[in-house]
């Protein structure tokens, strides 16, 4: 079997005295659409957050295709890496947030180049290419000079999803993407986002979309209260939740 | 042919049925504006009939050398003062910002030492430095301080870390106004700090720090006034030397007025074009340059790409 790209053991992550992840354990494979569903407060998003570093875990261990997170491996100790190394990890994690945080001050096609060309992964001329191949991959070719302010919400996270596959990550974070959405723009992301599901991209997805997460996810996880509560296939959990917790979310977001 | 009708019968009876609308007439306004606008000609009236004002002095001193001179070294002070501190006060803002608790105790015991205290005060020390440093050793050599400290170097000295204080908190302010989701997704797109800071943090911290700064400039220009109590050669220094000579005091002080007012009204046209310069993607409709407002006021084809993308 092969190492799968996200593997978490007994995650803990405390805020001051507030124990926000209680030991989550949670994998994800190669190619795989995993998707974590729960009330808010449950800590999903935070346990995202720490898949890239954005947060430090207090305890417990977290691998991303095999290196610990913000941490290298030497003589059975975890050492913190510097920052360098830390941006090279990252860059290999794309990340789409909830609201956007696109950068104001540079137009959709600028936003994209960005980081490909300030990590040098590509010359300028070809990030130029490759992002205008994204944009028209999310259907925004023509939006390519607009700054993000002349976008609705739905443009602004395609362009979002376009401006993280630009740096060729091998897992792909989605933080509550269509959350600060008006429902009429939620689609056009989600469908998106299908694509990339059925082209293999390895994603793990903060939803509450239900519906998107029982037509793509290849696992569904409910967290509540800082741990993982119950894992499977999304038909399984959906259909026929075991654990009372899952239950009760169930039928509260049918 | 019926439409038309109809609106014109529409029209006619609007205006024929319908009652006129009277605005509130204030006419309390009409009596207070009045009284002011003659009190103020009356102050002008006596003003200008003064046999002690000599009128033809102001223009005559307008272009005078030495006065043109002072305006050469009051700009040089403002600019010199201006650059260094804005330079020193960005230091001072990451080092309040950084996380590191020396860094952060020491701007801010420098913040609270040159903004809680009187400029003229600063003045005063650096021109008195010489009291309690008389010597400086650089290497093998001794230099005394007077020589090293003149009453240019004091001024400037005094006039730019005076200027860092504040300068670094209109920096820190701007830093802090840029969202945290935009250095998280720097960092998520493996950005370093520093990369992040000049790339994305700056470029948005730029249009909140330019305004404050365009009226610190423009405070500058007057504040640079201040070093005339240590003999500095600048403007408001060579108007009174002149008036000194020649006993037309207030001539001078004229003379000295408009050329501040002159300074300080072309710093607020550079400020409200550097603005607009930094408007870039905020509030994108609203700010368009002022050539492609003109364009479009004439209906000319220049600058419609930006026209077409809103």
């Amino acid at each position: 079997m092969m190492q799968p790209i996200v593997q978490a053991e007994g995650v803990r992550k405390s805020f001051r005295h507030v124990e926000v992840l209680r030991g989550v354990d949670f994998e994800v494979q190669n190619g795989e659409v995993s998707c974590i569903i729960g009330p808010s407060g449950s800590g999903k998003s935070t346990f995202l957050r720490c898949i890239n570093h954005l947060e430090r875990i207090d305890g417990g261990r977290l691998r991303v295709d095999g290196d610990y997170v913000g941490y290298q491996e030497r003589d059975g100790k975890l050492y913190e890496l510097n920052e360098k190394a830390l941006a090279s990890r990252r860059a290999a994690i794309g990340m789409v947030f909830q609201r956007f945080n696109l950068f104001p001050h540079l137009t959709a096609l600028q936003n994209i180049i960005e980081a490909p060309v300030l990590r040098k992964l590509r010359t300028k001329p070809d990030a130029i290419k490759h992002a205008l191949e994204l944009l028209d991959q999310v259907g925004l070719l023509n939006k390519k000079d607009a700054y993000p302010a002349q976008l609705s919400g739905g443009q602004q996270q395609r362009v979002a999803i376009a401006r993280a596959l630009a740096m060729e990550p091998k897992l792909m974070l989605f933080d509550e993407p269509t959350s600060a959405l008006d429902p009429e723009l939620v689609g056009e992301v989600l469908s998106v986002m299908k694509r990339l599901a059925k082209e293999g991209r390895t994603m793990v997805v903060v939803t509450h979309e239900i519906g998107f997460a029982q037509e793509v996810a290849d696992t569904l996880v409910l967290m509540d209260q800082g741990r993982i509560v119950e894992k499977g296939s999304p038909r399984e959990l959906i259909n026929n939740p075991q654990h009372p917790r899952t239950q009760a979310f169930v039928r509260s977001v049918r | 042919m019926s439409v038309l009708e109809i609106t014109t019968q529409a029209g006619s009876r609007d205006s024929q049925d319908l009652p006129t609308i009277v605005p509130l007439r204030h006419w309390g306004r009409y009596v207070s504006g009045a009284l002011l606008a003659c009190a103020l000609i009356f102050l002008g009236i006596i003003v200008s009939r003064s046999q002690q004002i000599v009128w033809a002095a102001i223009p005559e001193y307008l272009f005078n050398p030495a006065i043109l001179k002072g305006i050469v070294v009051t700009l040089q002070l403002t600019f010199g003062a201006m650059l260094i501190g804005i330079a020193l006060g960005t230091v001072l803002a990451t080092m309040r910002m950084s996380h590191n608790p020396v860094f952060v105790v020491i701007s801010g015991i420098y913040i609270w030492l040159f903004r809680g205290t009187p400029l003229l005060v600063q003045i005063f020390f650096w021109f008195n430095i010489a009291l309690f440093i008389p010597m400086i050793e650089v290497g093998p050599y001794l230099i005394s301080t007077n020589s090293l400290i003149t009453a240019s170097v004091a001024g400037l000295l005094a006039l730019s870390l005076h200027e860092a204080a504040n300068m670094a908190e209109i920096v820190r302010g701007g830093l802090l106004s840029v969202d945290s989701g935009q250095g998280e997704a720097s960092q998520a797109l493996g950005l370093t700090r520093a990369q992040a800071m000049r790339r994305i943090i700056l470029p948005q911290a730029i249009r909140v720090i330019i305004p404050p700064t365009g009226n610190q400039a423009i405070g500058m220009l007057k504040a640079s006034a201040m070093v005339s109590v240590i003999g500095m050669q600048d403007l408001l220094t060579q108007a009174q030397n002149t008036s000194a000579r020649n006993f037309l005091v207030i001539e001078l002080l004229c003379v000295a007025a408009i050329w501040y007012l002159v300074l300080t009204t072309v710093a607020t046209i550079g400020q409200y074009y550097l603005e607009s310069y930094f408007q870039k993607g905020v509030a994108s409709s609203g700010a368009k340059s002022l050539s492609s407002r003109i364009a479009a006021g004439l209906r000319l084809p220049i600058g419609r790409g930006s026209a077409d993308r809103l």
